[in-house]
């Protein structure tokens, strides 16, 4: 059962898109986290990423990375953020999480080890940004055995030859990036993302959502007029760490949603 | 068998661990270099730089002082004589021509102590090409007067002030800034790590250093030597060495980072104290936590100061084709002293941790054994720091 999907496509059939938001376990406090999840889940986000800190994020910006930083130095490490995610469970709290992490952090703790443990704290998938589907056979394997998903980035320069490679080992969704870049910096252009999101549909009937320097309404909405889901980090990174209380997190997805 | 394989593993070492967008990127550059290098007219091109610029053939000297006072026969393999006065160059010469001939638009590069960024700037003055390195805010510091150089070469500098300021940080953003302009921008990296090709790319750039060792060798004892020594911080000076070798019945012995001591985050000796794991794009060893997180690394030699090591000599550890020995800060500072008054060559710090190894051996070899040192780089650029050094212990 692919939770992540079935939501996006339901969130398609009664709204006009799913609303995917991306927040650093751990950040702006080690305890922030259960609320801010709470507050995205109430107001109508449809699935959650949960970044697992690292020291060395080389596919992100400036915000995701100080936020990364800032949470290791609260000592936030891949057994907190599992248990996170468990207590997230136990309140009663079920929208789709999705951890985004670095594979040296998989690596290290074991990759069995890990998808067990996701497992057991009720997690349904991840994503690896630096993990490209050549790399990927082991994870893939324990994915299937546990039923977790793992959605695999197309960018502007996947061949097609890869395209159709990457959809038919993808789960979940496909993460569609829409420029050349790091998280962070405002996509100013989401046209050229139209013509990608058609290439990529020709090999697949799984949802597409759009990510990177996605920031406002607007976007959000340009993206919900051509594929299945928006994903918002940097954006909502800057509003939460002010004030991580669960009505401001409700908030910043209403807004985005109304 | 010829390694690495097809996907760049050195048996389970090496391979792509990287962002989807640099995926086609790397397929581009693999594919280029494999026929770009075969090409003739750049064979001849980087050979007559490599000659008349950078002044190679470089010698082997047998460093008679040192041998006398060793009791076994030490040559130094004289890398410090270079322009710009490191191995660095040979890889950025053939990097940087590469670039051109793939007709990239710019160039980027990371640096820690400033060496390869002022190698990269250098070639990129050559050949005409903008070029922007990327160098830590501690490193700047550190090494104010590289800093300066690159700029006086016509090199953009920019200061990482990210994570922990230092060279594996330098990396990051060098990433960084060739995922946004993948398409147009060269990574001239500088030691052999990273993603495949470049372990292997920057290897054979770097293999020159071993085939003149072993045509001057046998020129001049009519044998091979027995032990081959070179610092290890990436390792590209040491894989360039032993790489010719690599068949034949000679030791080799890599010298890493001891720094102040085996304490996790007190040196950056990798091989000797990491464990497997992934970084800048290779599985390999690295200087982590339990949990994966990189550790900020200490060395007297910035350019050996670094949490991660070629995959190659994971896997020519690993098979016991070399073994791996640390040196410490100390012990370094005394090789650098030594090899000045000794032979009057005053080595690079990073280079000094190979002489401090050799040291350990007095007494301990045969007087007909052959040594080679692979003396990576002089020591200007470290004046300012062993004076502080030397100062602060004299009082
Ligand atoms: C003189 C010298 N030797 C050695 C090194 C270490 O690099 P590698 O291990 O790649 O040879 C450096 C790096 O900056 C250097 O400047």
């Amino acid at each position: 059962m692919d939770r992540i999907r079935k939501r996006i496509e339901g969130a398609n059939k009664n709204n006009s898109g799913a609303l995917i938001i991306y927040v650093t376990c751990g950040f702006p406090y080690k305890d922030s986290t259960i609320d801010i999840v709470r507050g995205l889940a109430e107001g109508g986000a449809d699935v959650v990423e949960l970044g697992l800190p690292f020291s060395d994020p080389i596919a992100d910006g400036r915000i995701i990375q100080a936020a990364s930083q800032r949470a290791l130095q609260q000592k936030v490490n891949t057994d907190d953020c599992f248990s996170t995610v468990k207590k997230i469970r136990e309140n009663k709290i079920d929208i789709p999480i999705l951890f985004m992490g670095y594979y040296n952090t998989i690596f290290t703790y074991g990759e069995k080890r890990f998808v067990e443990r996701a497992k057991q704290v009720g997690l349904d998938g991840f994503i690896v940004p630096d993990l490209p589907l050549e790399e990927s056979k082991g994870m893939l394997d324990l994915l299937k055995k546990f039923s977790l998903s793992m959605p695999f980035l197309v960018t502007p320069t996947t061949t097609e030859d890869r395209i159709k490679k990457i959809v038919s080992l993808s789960s979940g969704f496909v993460y569609l990036v829409p420029r050349l870049g790091i998280t962070g910096e405002k996509t100013k252009d989401l046209s050229a993302a139209r013509s990608l999101v058609q290439k990529v549909r020709k090999y697949t009937s799984l949802p597409i959502c759009i990510g990177f320097g996605i920031e406002n309404k607007k976007d959000v909405n340009q993206i919900f007029s051509f594929c299945e889901g928006a994903i918002i980090g940097s954006k909502f990174i800057q509003f939460i760490e002010k004030n991580p209380s669960p009505e401001n997190a409700r908030l910043f997805v209403e807004k985005l949603l109304s | 068998m010829k390694l690495p394989d097809e996907q760049g593993y050195f048996g389970p070492y090496g391979g792509q661990f990287i962002p989807e967008t640099l995926v086609s990127v790397l397929d581009e550059l693999k594919q280029k270099y494999f026929n770009i290098v075969k090409r003739d007219d750049f064979r001849k091109k980087l050979n007559h730089y490599l000659k008349t610029y950078c002044g190679r053939p470089t010698p082997l000297y047998l460093a008679e002082n040192m041998s006398r006072d060793l009791g076994f026969k030490v040559y130094l393999k004289r890398e410090d004589l270079n322009h710009t006065g490191a191995h660095k160059m040979n890889n950025t010469l053939g990097q940087v021509l590469l670039a051109k001939f793939m007709d990239k638009k710019r160039v980027i590069a990371e640096t820690g102590a400033g060496q390869h960024g002022v190698a990269t700037a250098t070639a990129c003055a050559l050949l005409n090409i903008p070029c922007k390195v990327y160098m830590g805010k501690i490193d700047c510091v550190r090494q104010e007067l590289n800093v300066f150089r690159m700029k006086l070469l016509g090199a953009k500098l920019e200061v990482v002030e990210s994570g922990s300021q230092t060279l594996k940080d330098a990396i990051n953003e060098t990433i960084r800034d060739w995922v946004t302009n993948a398409n147009d921008t060269y990574y001239c990296l500088g030691s052999c790590v990273g993603p495949d090709p470049y372990p292997t790319m920057v290897r054979n750039f770097q293999i020159i250093i071993g085939k003149e060792t072993k045509e001057e060798i046998l020129k001049v004892e009519g044998r091979l030597p027995d032990v081959c020594v070179a610092c290890v911080g990436g390792g590209s000076n040491a894989i360039g060495l032993f790489y010719p070798f690599l068949d034949d019945k000679v030791k080799f012995v890599g010298v890493e980072a001891g720094g102040r001591g085996e304490k996790l985050g007190e040196n950056a000796a990798t091989i000797s104290l990491g464990q497997a794991g992934i970084l800048h794009g290779a599985k390999t060893y690295i200087l982590q936590d339990k949990y994966g997180q990189i550790i900020p690394t200490h060395s007297v030699s910035a350019g050996l100061d670094y949490p991660g090591v070629g995959p190659e000599h994971v896997f020519l550890k690993e098979s016991g084709r070399a073994r791996y020995e640390a040196a410490t800060d100390t012990e370094a500072l005394e090789a650098f002293e030594y090899l000045s008054k000794m032979e009057g060559i005053i080595p690079a710090l990073e280079s000094s941790h190979a002489i401090a190894y050799v040291r350990k051996l007095k007494g301990k070899l045969d007087k007909n054994k052959i040594v080679i040192i692979n003396l990576s780089g002089r020591g200007d650029k470290d004046m300012g720091i062993v004076r502080d050094l030397f100062e602060a212990k004299n009082g």
